[in-house]
């Protein structure tokens, strides 16, 4: 099982990456824990979490090949 | 029928030969009023440094949905509006530069103002953009749209 991992603003300068893939990862909150011992840092910055494109709110669980993108406080304009 | 662009991601900053192109595109008859909004990069002062310009990032795929859904809300709620478009700077945008285009034609002038504003405030809050700023000193922040006026 592999999910794609996409990291944005801040997120890529704590991680020094934008892309990761980790494998056997079955829900959003285990990607979230997998971030944060991986970068501790992380911890410090409040992100909303889309899935495929689409931002969901709490709990959700994962297929593989799945998409996930890690969407710190927007910033546009 | 409201005629929308397609791609609102432009790599650097907005040049003013854009800005004329959008404006000489929308000549149709029935378009009565242009409201045009545009950002500029402003060079803010930090920490005693000068801001020198901001590096925007994206996620494009998300950027084309959100912006489908701004525009069919604003269309929605003001059935005056004939043409909307809108170009969103990625990459490096230096100061005293456009960042931001948002243009929007109407048969007439008071649905055009509020349109143009609404969809800037929408941009600001649900685009998925990002911005890495840049000060004198080669140091960056990540400032959002939560603390900005």
């Amino acid at each position: 099982m592999k999910i794609n991992v996409l990291l944005f603003g801040i997120l890529t300068d704590i991680a020094g990456v934008s892309h990761i893939e980790i494998k056997d990862v079955e829900s959003v909150s285990a990607v979230k824990s997998w971030l944060w011992r991986n970068y501790p840092k992380s911890k410090d910055i409040d992100f909303q979490i889309a899935v495929n494109k689409k931002i969901i709110d709490g709990k959700a669980d994962l297929k593989n090949g799945d998409e996930v993108a890690l969407l710190p406080p927007f910033a546009g304009g | 029928m409201v005629t929308i662009n397609k791609d609102f991601l432009v790599t650097g900053s907005i040049t003013t030969l854009m800005v004329s192109e959008v404006i000489n595109a929308a000549n149709e008859s029935n378009i009565g009023a242009h409201s045009i909004f545009l950002g500029q990069i402003r060079s803010d002062i930090i920490n005693n440094q000068c801001v020198t310009g901001i590096e925007y990032s994206a996620y494009p795929e998300m950027v084309e949905a959100e912006m489908q859904k701004i525009t069919s809300i604003v269309t929605e709620k003001y059935n005056d509006v004939i043409k909307i478009h809108v170009l969103h700077s990625i990459g490096l945008v230096n100061c005293g530069e456009i960042s931001l285009l948002v243009f929007v034609g109407c048969g007439h002038r008071k649905q055009s103002f509020k349109a143009v504003e609404e969809i800037v405030e929408l941009i600001k809050e649900r685009l998925p953009v990002w911005k890495k700023e840049f000060l004198e000193d080669n140091s960056h922040n990540w400032p959002d749209n939560k603390t900005d006026r």
